[in-house]
């Protein structure tokens, strides 16, 4: 993905995180909210919070990290990260709401 | 024949110190904002897979996270990271102009204090 991909990825996922974070603050705020949309909800909140650090941290790897392999391999480890991360929390979730 | 100067404004407002001294602060505390909010999910998401599988976990996440302190740091960083996030989407878009940053950033940071004043008087009531 070329840089306007990361660039466009960060701000489009930034605006659309504002709603299952409202409704996840609502939640847990009230709990008047049915426990498939929380869980739905939840799900498109951990993918998106996956999506939309991805590409500040790898702007900080960019700005901290001046070798080009060492870049390609910290790159690598966060998309690792990130997948593993999105993997094991919907799993979790899936436990947590049956 | 000769040279010819051109007058130009300048490139810069007069007020660019100031300008540019609240940018570079809104970056800062911006990535600093992401990395709170990075190190909660994570934190988060490993508390919520070992309360799936413990009570007496969730327990102790809710009573963390309903503690007055960790939802004013929590959401200051949510507060700030989105408000000013939606400050650089507006200013990237050319919907913000570069004079009114300043503004911008401080409406950012009182939007955020209201929030946090907002959810410690939910919470403390």
């Amino acid at each position: 993905m070329g840089e306007a991909g990361w660039w466009v990825l960060q701000r489009a996922t930034g605006i659309l995180l504002v709603l299952p974070v409202g409704v996840h603050l609502f939640a847990q705020a009230t709990g008047a909210v049915d426990l498939t949309v929380r869980f739905v909800s939840d799900l498109a909140l951990l993918v998106l919070v996956v999506l939309h650090s991805l590409p500040g941290l790898r702007t900080m790897v960019h700005d901290y990290v001046p070798d080009s392999r060492l870049r390609v391999w910290a790159e690598r480890l966060l998309l690792l990260g990130g997948a593993a991360l999105v993997g094991y929390g919907a799993w979790g979730l899936w436990k947590f709401f049956a | 024949m000769g040279l010819r100067f051109e007058v130009r404004r300048p490139a810069y407002p007069l007020s660019w110190p100031r300008l540019h001294r609240a940018g570079v602060w809104a970056r800062r505390l911006q990535r600093v904002s992401g990395l709170v909010l990075v190190a909660f999910a994570v934190w988060h998401v490993f508390q919520v897979v070992g309360a799936a599988q413990d009570r007496a976990r969730l327990a102790a996440m809710v009573s963390t996270l309903y503690h007055p302190a960790f939802i004013g740091l929590v959401l200051a960083a949510l507060g700030f990271h989105t408000l000013n996030g939606l400050r650089t989407v507006l200013l990237d878009l050319g919907l913000l102009g570069s004079q009114r940053q300043v503004g911008a950033i401080l409406a950012a940071a009182l939007g955020t204090v209201l929030l946090v004043a907002a959810a410690l008087g939910w919470r403390l009531r």
